[in-house]
């Protein structure tokens, strides 16, 4: 589903024929599938599908042993950093204070332009108070709003969010969830967002890629039809998209356990 | 049989001690009234162990004759200069071996053999190397606290989560950035335990060297008052000793607490 405000098709992320393994152990089979501009894609799997190493993969914080990923389009304006990760564990300084945390990502701008995109990124994501908070004075939820935050100021062409929500308690992770759905709507953001939770990938995902158990391929992928607006957590098309992904993962959950039960 | 209904039993307690500044200084007060009333009751002769009042009058009589600003100067001076060479060395061999694979494949195995050799069995060959004065001195420390200080540093690198560094490259951080921002700060608290290492071997070494040949120095006011079998002054120089120590980890714990209040 393209936000209007966004050329539409235009692909910013062409991911083709990835393969990987550690050392004997196979975990990605020729994996291929494409980002469009404003578009979030989900990706989950049962686990050890390799989700997290494909993200790794995509965003060059790991080598593909084949296969390759292609950037295109343009990024947008004032991007300093088109492939921009948000951390399952935030990945803060803890000597640094949350300003000085997204501070360390804007060099090379001119500090008033620095000063502007901090204020603009705190408002964003309610952390305006806390500019000077350390992270081990912040919740776990504010935390990884700081994480947000500082993807948000190098104004990424692709967020690569990997397992975002999955460190938090079930209440916050409720509370971020309704956010990132604000947040991807009014900004238009394009992301590929790596998820266990079913939940969240129908709830922001415009398409889900389905993965297979290890080694990961892709088994489907699911277009979610449902508005973002329209996008309650109990809509009776919500569920039944959610169902629908439970059925092509839980036969491969399944599957993966036997084989690892064969396997002993 | 049991009884119906028992109270659960308190039994998480202790395994967290916490520092009592008053209890401290209380027993230094309670030793050195200890030794006064022994002294005074005839129950430690003066041959044995001084008096404190003793101590504290040939303290002061130090202080009078200006000697102990002499000795006292002399010692802090090689200290000073010993560490600090010592420890900024040792700071770049360890940052060198904990982020560059052929600075540690090559460094590595030399810091293991040199490190084992007593540093004052050196001082010798210092000697003939840097003269019988203060080049020998500097010398004797700075080796002293280079090796801890390397150790502790590779070793502080070696323990930053590599999701920080990670992190760093993600966002394109240039190398020298992620060096300065990320390893350096995540190395300090390995960094200060190295300070606190080093200078107690550089206090160690200087009072060794300073025995075998300084005119000035705590080590020299030691050993000189030993051979004029003074035992309140000899006590005195060892106080004195007790005093810098004291000092030295007064002043790492202050940047402790600055440097690391992050924590």
């Amino acid at each position: 589903m393209p936000l209007p405000q966004r050329e539409p098709c235009s692909v910013q992320l062409d991911i083709q024929s990835v393969s990987h393994s550690y050392g004997t152990l196979p975990v990605l089979d020729s994996v291929s599938f494409t980002v469009r501009d404003g578009e979030v894609v989900a990706l989950i799997g049962p686990s050890g599908c390799g989700k997290s190493t494909l993200l790794a993969i995509v965003g060059g914080l790991l080598r593909p042993q084949a296969g390759a990923v292609f950037q295109e389009g343009e990024a947008p304006a004032g991007c300093i950093n088109p492939l921009t990760y948000v951390f399952q564990d935030f990945a803060l300084l803890p000597w640094r204070s949350v300003e000085g945390n997204i501070r360390l990502v804007l060099r090379g701008l001119a500090a008033r332009e620095v000063e502007a995109r901090i204020e603009e990124v705190l408002a964003q994501t309610h952390l305006s108070d806390f500019r000077r908070a350390y992270p081990k004075q912040l919740s776990g939820g504010m935390r990884q709003r700081v994480g947000i935050a500082r993807a948000l100021a190098v104004r990424p062409a692709v967020l690569l969010m990997d397992e975002p929500l999955s460190s938090l308690d079930a209440q916050t992770r409720v509370i971020l969830l309704d956010e990132f759905a604000e947040l991807f709507q009014r900004a238009g953001v394009t992301a590929v967002y790596v998820t266990h939770n079913l939940a969240e990938a129908v709830r922001l995902a415009d398409r889900v890629v389905v993965l297979s158990r290890r080694p990961g391929r892709v088994k489907d992928v699911v277009p979610i039809a449902v508005p973002r607006p329209e996008r309650a957590i109990d809509s009776p098309a919500m569920l039944a998209v959610e169902r629908r992904l439970w059925n092509l993962i839980r036969d491969e959950a399944v599957l993966a356990d036997q084989e690892l039960a064969d396997a002993r | 049989m049991r009884a119906d209904r028992t109270p659960v039993t308190y039994r998480a307690g202790g395994f967290s001690p916490r520092m009592i500044q008053a209890l401290g200084a209380a027993s230094f007060v309670a030793v050195i009234a200890a030794l006064e009333a022994a002294a005074r009751l005839g129950w430690i002769g003066p041959l044995s162990f001084p008096a404190p009042s003793a101590i504290g009058a040939a303290l002061a009589d130090l202080y009078r004759s200006g000697l102990l600003a002499q000795h006292l100067g002399a010692s802090l001076r090689r200290l000073a200069v010993g560490w600090s060479a010592g420890v900024a060395s040792g700071l770049v061999i360890g940052f060198a071996l904990g982020v560059s694979t052929f600075a540690r494949s090559l460094g590595l195995p030399w810091v293991a053999a040199i490190s084992a050799i007593p540093k004052i069995a050196l001082l010798p060959l210092f000697i003939i190397w840097f003269g019988i004065g203060e080049g020998s001195k500097y010398a004797t420390i700075a080796f002293g606290a280079f090796f801890p200080t390397v150790i502790n540093t590779f070793g502080g690198v070696d323990n930053i989560p590599r999701n920080l560094i990670r992190m760093g490259q993600s966002f394109n951080l240039k190398p020298l950035s992620i060096i300065l921002a990320i390893v350096l700060p995540g190395t300090l608290p390995a960094i200060l335990s190295a300070f606190r290492i080093s200078a107690s071997i550089g206090i160690i070494l200087l009072v060794s060297a300073e025995m075998i040949s300084a005119q000035y120095g705590i080590g020299a006011y030691i050993i000189e008052q030993q051979n004029l079998f003074q035992l309140d002054r000899l006590m005195a120089g060892v106080v004195l000793l007790m005093a810098v120590g004291l000092a030295v980890y007064g002043i790492i714990a202050v940047l402790e607490r600055w440097l690391l209040r992050w924590r």
